[in-house]
């Protein structure tokens, strides 16, 4: 909310500098948004009349005026305002005088030398607008100092209140809140006058809807002008509120607004036909808002009609038929109370903002209708004249929100608090919100005034006491420690574990969006459904992710295109799958992606490009902290998005766990990616949970090896082959390693694998008897299985 | 009878001509060896005379002794030498840097993060974690945060549907935790959390660590120790806290939390606007009404709770200025942090 700060301290003292009124405000609960001069110091700058004008010939846009300063002396002025009537008051700056950072000069135009310039709204800096022409009231005296008349020296506060503070939202709410913050007295001007009765004529009203509008005032101004010049005072104040002038009256209306908080409105009063009514709106029923925008109303809206239908949708925005204008001669002023669960939302719904819905959403104080609208008629029976009817009021106070009396417990508020806070400051700090206080057997009973919509428990009192005895002063106790341990559950402990070793492995964590392009997604998963945003913030942020993948590949070649020759990424998240019976499941992943060189470039090591292994054997690691690696498989898969040869799914217990592969060659190719890329996804929600590891003894016997080397068709994997050794009894293999593959270019549906196998005992020296009988067993064993053919140059 | 003597003098001779090692050891085959001058000496004493063998066997041995000696002398000799001689070829430039590779990184959001657990599990926090997307019950409704809620509006929320959406705070994870389970609770729940806002300081997707603690004797004093001690742990430095009175629907009293500008320690600079202070948090007690709605009995028990924003913590623990750059993963930027 916007303030001017003069307005304020009409009503309260607030003598403090920028950094003082923002502690203040921020100790309260209320942010200092903003606080700026209304324009730059100027002075030299003095009120005139318009004494005479001539068109000059030559350039009949333009008007040669003599204007009347201090002391009758004329002066003359050349200006683009052909208009100007003669007794007009302007603002004149007198050559020499320093105003827009620049000085107004004397020119010589047409035979005219210039005393000055007649001022428009954005040479005084108040405005962006050039056109706007500055015209003083007409009781200012000639030659007075502008800068002081306009109040120039005025500063905009822009406030952020809190949706709870709708109270706050006027001057009279702002300065109630500020005068007890601040401890000190309002002292309100006198603005509460009626306005005179000229008449007796009321304008009909049914309120179909007592329960969500129990105040509904009206009243009938006729014979209003609507074309006059509002006094600078009240269009300086709207200007300085952030309030866009409309016509008098609609300002006038705007300017109470501001002033108490009640939002009214202004209908035509020869527009409206036969009585108005203020009930739900009608199946389908139509209305054309002052915006000139059409809405179709629902049923739980609650409009005003007339005998036609619809002129306004209640406490949001009128209709533009019956809207006020500059011809409009009498008017039917409404100010009502509408209970906000009625109001909440619907401006929303409809797609519309207004002072009015955004006052009455937080609520506005029930008792303020007639007050408002007295002052709201009186304004306009001075200012615009016309003849004031008496207050038309359909009252039904018993629909209105009862006083609230809220028991307040001292020991409670001890215990939220932490602090003992004594009685006295208590009932002080009550009697400064206007709060009333009484005894009730050592506890208190408090009456919560009308305007505080935010005060309904116990606990809201308990809020209003440490805020205004300050947070500050709620002091520092030692920590609370509870006799607990920390529960820890292992998906944190995954996390650091999965982060900590892919760092150690070199790569980078990376954090990508949870939503991603649906064009990238469905290249990636082509069948498989996806959520979509509704109100995305960019097609490419608008699906959510079935993976991590997406991001990773968007990473990457966002690296690509800044000339990055290596990535390695990885990214732990959640991501968002919908199963067959098009349930929304959540699943942890953890993904990673390498293209370029396996190393830095460096001296010692041959450039070379990523293969499957590199990554294979980082994720194997990985995996190994998790169980044995043995426990995991490796199955050749087929995916549309890697490559068929190179990329396999990983099983641990009869699960699919994941997968690792190269991405496929046409999507590198279509995302337009110069290298391989591989890549490995993991459903974390799947590792198992990390066991203490058992210590086993060593065996103090020595090993023996055996070696063997063989052809063996092509497509046999190898780790079929070792499984099938596995299968042989055998007390004394320990180990299988693969010290060779090999492909001879002569026999390319084969290829020559080279085992070693390990053997030892824990109880005996192994002699070569032992395993010479298990070794014949092995290879005849491969040979039966697989047609295993032995290379005789390695044995 | 040959001159033992004169045997013994070529043998020293030849053995310190010797350069290497191999022909050191030709030396000792020569005449130690089995066929060796010095061992066939011996093997002919027989032929001397009983008075004379004595004598001249003494010598043989002597000589033996002395040249065995020698060639051992001289063996240690060479081997030094030769140990000299490879150790100075050996010489390496150890300027040069390490093979393989180096270090990787962990994301800056995610070493803040570990901070922020690191401090609450020593205070005996638990760690949990709840669904990002969530209905609009969790994520606002039990938040006491009803339908058509003006604070509704200032989420800035994705939806996928009228229920469903993309939660706006790590909120939601306080009431999944205490609809389970009984009080006490002390729990941290990091995560993502989203809202439709992209500008220089805001980015739709962003990360929040939720923090309550709800049992007996928890006053709204103790909020302001542990956010005290807790600042100071993280940023590594005495620093001061202001508490603001805030609004939430979900907790009263509620507070916007400050501390000193960590990087001109109150003093005012660009970074904290001027003002000295950096809003850090939102917190307050947790809402009677929120406690009621998942049976604690907010009589019996009272508790505080918080959302902390974790990239901008991380954006002043590492001086980032472009919140931005958190979600490009350049890889430029990523590898910086890996001191940490």
């Amino acid at each position: 909310m916007q303030f001017s700060l003069n307005w304020l301290k009409e009503w309260v003292d607030i003598e403090f500098d920028r950094k003082e009124l923002a502690a203040k405000l921020a100790v309260a609960g209320f942010e200092m948004e903003k606080l700026t001069g209304v324009c730059e110091n100027f002075s030299g700058v003095v009120a005139a009349t318009v004494a005479d004008a001539e068109i000059i010939q030559e350039y009949p846009t333009l008007v040669h005026y003599k204007l009347k300063i201090k002391n009758d002396q004329l002066v003359n002025v050349v200006s683009k305002f052909s208009d100007i009537n003669i007794g007009t008051n302007v603002v004149f700056a007198i050559n020499g005088t320093n105003i827009k950072k620049s000085i107004v000069e004397q020119r010589e135009k047409f035979n005219i030398l210039t005393d000055g310039i007649i001022c428009t709204a954005e040479d005084l800096g108040i405005s962006n607008n050039s056109d706007e022409l500055i015209t003083l009231d007409n009781s200012v005296s000639i030659g007075c100092d502008v800068y002081q008349e306009l109040d120039l020296d005025d500063q905009v506060l822009e406030i952020d209140v809190t949706p709870n503070r709708g109270d706050c939202l006027s001057i009279k709410g702002m300065t109630r809140e500020l005068s007890a913050v601040l401890n000190q007295s309002l002292h309100i001007p006198n603005i509460l006058s009626k306005p005179v009765q000229h008449h007796n004529e009321i304008y009909n009203a049914n309120v179909a809807v007592v329960d969500v509008c129990p105040n509904f005032n009206t009243r009938i101004v006729y014979d209003v002008n609507n074309n006059v010049k509002l006094p600078m005072q009240i269009r300086e104040r709207l200007r300085r509120s952030g309030a866009k002038s409309i016509n008098p009256i609609v300002d006038i209306v705007n300017y109470t607004m501001i002033e108490l908080g009640q939002p009214m409105h202004a209908y035509d009063l020869e527009k409206i036909s036969g009585d108005i009514q203020v009930r739900y709106a009608d199946k389908k029923e139509k209305l054309i808002l002052i915006d000139g925008s059409e809405v179709e109303l629902e049923q739980d809206t609650l409009v005003i009609a007339d005998n036609a239908g619809a002129i306004g949708i209640a406490g949001v925005m009128g209709g533009k038929f019956t809207s006020v204008i500059n011809s409009t001669s009498s008017i039917v002023l409404e100010s009502a109370y509408f209970e906000s669960n009625k109001i909440i939302g619907k401006a929303r719904r409809y797609g519309l903002s207004s002072d009015s819905s955004f006052r009455f959403e937080r609520g506005v104080c029930p008792l303020l209708q007639t007050e408002a609208l007295d002052r709201a008629s009186f304004l306009i029976a001075s200012l615009c004249g016309g003849r004031v009817g008496p207050i038309h009021e359909v009252s039904n106070i018993e629909y209105l929100p009862q006083p609230k009396l809220i028991k307040f417990r001292h020991s409670r508020c001890q215990q939220i608090l932490g602090i003992d806070i004594s009685s006295a400051i208590i009932r002080d700090i009550f009697i400064r919100l206007g709060f009333t206080v009484m005894e009730n057997n050592g506890d208190l009973d408090i009456r919560v005034p009308s305007y505080r919509f935010d005060i309904n428990l116990e606990i809201d009192l308990i809020e209003e006491v440490a805020r205004i005895y300050g947070y500050d002063k709620i002091i520092t106790k030692p920590s609370p420690v509870l006799s607990r341990r920390s529960k820890v559950d292992f998906k944190y402990s995954m996390k650091s574990i999965v982060r900590n070793s892919m760092k150690s492995y070199g790569y980078n964590e990376a954090i990508t969006y949870s939503f991603v392009d649906p064009n990238l997604q469905i290249k990636l998963f082509k069948d498989i459904p996806a959520l979509n945003l509704l109100n995305p913030i960019s097609p490419e942020l608008s699906q959510m992710r079935l993976s991590i993948l997406p991001g990773l590949l968007q990473a990457l070649i966002h690296n690509q295109n800044r000339q990055v020759t290596r990535v390695k990424l990885f990214e732990l998240g959640q991501c968002f799958i919908i199963d067959q019976e098009t349930k929304l499941k959540h699943v942890n992943k953890f993904a990673s992606i390498v293209f370029g060189n396996v190393f830095e470039e460096q001296w010692g090591l041959a450039a070379r490009k990523f293969d499957f292994f590199d990554l294979k054997k980082d994720l194997e690691n990985v995996l190994s902290r998790f169980d044995y690696l043995d426990q995991f498989l490796f199955k050749p898969i087929s995916k549309d998005f890697l490559h068929p040869g190179q990329s396999c799914e990983v099983i641990y217990q009869q699960d699919d766990i994941g997968y690792i592969g190269m991405l496929h060659p046409q999507i590198s190719l279509e995302l337009g990616i110069k290298e391989e890329v591989f890549v490995f996804e993991l459903l974390t929600d799947k590792l198992p949970q990390i066991s203490t590891e058992k210590y086993k003894n060593m065996s103090i016997y020595p090993e023996l090896r055996r070696d063997i080397s063989f052809f063996i068709n092509k497509d046999v994997l190898v780790h079929e082959l070792i499984n099938e050794i596995k299968q042989l009894p055998c007390l004394f293999l320990k180990k299988v390693s693969i010290f060779d593959i090999y492909e001879d270019p002569k026999r390319h549906a084969e290829k020559s694998v080279a085992l070693g196998l390990i053997l030892r005992d824990n109880q005996r020296t192994l002699v070569d008897e032992d395993v010479d009988a298990y070794l014949e067993q092995v290879i005849a064993r491969l040979e039966k299985e697989f047609n295993i053919e032995l290379r005789d140059d390695k044995l | 009878m040959v001159d033992v003597s004169k045997i013994l003098n070529e043998a020293l001779r030849e053995c310190n001509d010797c350069a290497d090692l191999d022909s050191l050891d030709q030396v000792r085959v020569k005449y130690l060896g089995k066929k060796g001058e010095i061992t066939s000496l011996l093997k002919q004493l027989g032929k001397l005379s009983p008075a004379e063998r004595p004598r001249v066997g003494n010598e043989i041995n002597t000589a033996k002794t002395q040249l065995l000696l020698s060639v051992e002398e001289h063996r240690k000799i060479l081997e030094k030498t030769f140990l000299d001689q490879s150790i100075a070829d050996e010489t390496i430039d150890v300027s040069l840097p390490g093979r393989g590779n180096s270090e990787g990184t962990i994301h800056p959001v995610n070493l803040a993060l570990a901070r922020i657990e690191e401090f609450f599990i020593g205070l005996g926090f638990d760690i949990g974690e709840g669904p990002e997307i969530e209905s609009s019950d969790y994520n606002f409704t039990h938040l006491n945060i009803p339908e058509h809620h003006p604070a509704r509006a200032m989420h800035d929320t994705f939806y996928f549907d009228d229920k469903l959406l993309l939660r706006t705070h790590t909120s939601p994870v306080q009431i999944r935790t205490m609809e389970k389970n009984k009080p006490p609770f002390k729990l941290i729940a990091p995560g993502k959390a989203y809202r439709c806002d992209s500008d220089l300081t805001h980015t739709p997707m962003f990360h929040q660590v939720e923090g309550f603690c709800v049992d007996k004797n928890v006053s709204f004093a103790d909020l302001r120790s542990v956010l005290l001690d807790f600042f100071q742990f993280f940023f590594d430095k005495e620093l001061e806290l202001r508490m603001r009175p805030s609004y939430f629907p979900f907790t009263e009293p509620s507070a916007e939390v400050d501390i000193s500008c960590v990087k001109c320690d109150g003093s005012g600079c660009r970074l904290c606007s001027h003002t000295g202070w950096i809003e850090v948090l939102g917190c307050g007690m947790v809402h009677p009404k929120v406690l009621s709605g998942v049976d604690v009995d907010p009589e019996n028990y009272t508790g505080w709770a918080f959302g902390l924003g974790i990239d901008r913590l991380a954006m002043l623990r590492y001086s980032i200025d472009d919140l931005r750059s958190f979600f490009e993963n350049d890889i430029r930027f990523l590898e910086q942090f890996i001191r940490n």
